[in-house]
């Protein structure tokens, strides 16, 4: 099990201290696709932008799979369309390729936010102001 | 029985909390899907409704809870968009959980074409004591 919370800043920003989880590493949301990267790695200076592909292997950690993804959000207590936030995966790689064991991304999962008012996607202002407390369940046996 | 592979969790309140995890993936706009890995229990293809139906291998004395994370990794549509309710279970009795599926845009039972390609993670939450 593998938790992060965080609170989204102006334009979608992750504060510096709370991007580097233990196992995790947080990416902030961009622009208006409302897609957020989270990486896997048990170093503090895990590059969540891998740039070269040793650093990112030595420092990455593989699982088999995620088991599941609960995210609960916190509003500031009055909240409004834009507050209601739903959320799916979109990219899901954490099992290391057998065949391809060097390859040239890190373990990510991305999320999707979207709005449960009318499933547009969520703008990174949208979730300026919004808390996350999220757990990660993942699986690490092929058993 | 899938009791004999029981193990406990560390760090409930509840005593003999048990975890069934599992997924799959509908694999055409019908509803049906494919066979993937999942232990104590069974699950069968979407209905025109959107609901699917759990089946559990065990008897248990209470639903805790059920999660449920949709990957859908098709550019993004706010149509297919899909969140999930419980709408029945008798874990107590004959074993089955009634999940539905629901289009958050059309505010109603999410269709099967629109489910299709989307990958379903599932976590299941049971209580196995009476105490």
């Amino acid at each position: 099990m593998l938790c992060a919370q965080w609170t989204f800043g102006t334009d979608g920003a992750v504060a510096a201290s709370d991007m580097d989880k233990e196992g995790l590493k947080l990416g902030p949301l961009y622009g208006t696709d409302g897609n957020q990267g989270v990486y896997f790695g048990r170093h503090k200076n895990f590059p969540y932008i891998p740039s070269e592909i040793v650093s990112h292997y030595d420092r990455s950690d593989w699982y088999n799979d995620i088991l599941g993804l609960e995210i609960t959000f916190k509003s500031d207590g009055s909240p409004s369309s834009t507050e209601r936030v739903g959320f799916e995966t979109n990219i899901l790689a954490v099992d290391r390729p057998i065949a391809t064991p060097f390859v040239s991304y890190a373990p990510v999962l991305s999320i999707q936010y979207f709005s449960l008012d009318d499933g547009a996607t969520f703008t990174n202002s949208d979730m300026t102001g919004i808390t996350a407390h999220m757990v990660l369940w993942m699986k690490n046996s092929s058993v | 029985m899938a009791n004999r592979m029981f193990k406990p969790l560390g760090g409930s309140l509840t005593q003999d909390v048990v975890l069934l995890t599992g997924k799959w993936a509908f694999i055409d706009d019908g509803g049906a899907i494919d066979t993937t890995k999942h232990a104590g229990f069974s699950v069968a293809a979407a209905d025109g409704n959107g609901k699917q139906v759990i089946t559990l291998e065990d008897t248990y004395n209470s639903l805790v809870g059920v999660s449920l994370t949709y990957h859908d990794g098709s550019v993004y549509d706010a149509e297919r968009a899909t969140v999930c309710e419980v709408e029945s279970e008798t874990v107590a009795s004959t074993k089955e959980i009634t999940i539905q599926h629901v289009a958050v845009k059309l505010a109603g039972p999410q269709t099967q074409g629109r489910l299709e390609n989307k990958v379903v993670r599932v976590m299941i939450w049971l209580k196995n004591s009476g105490v």
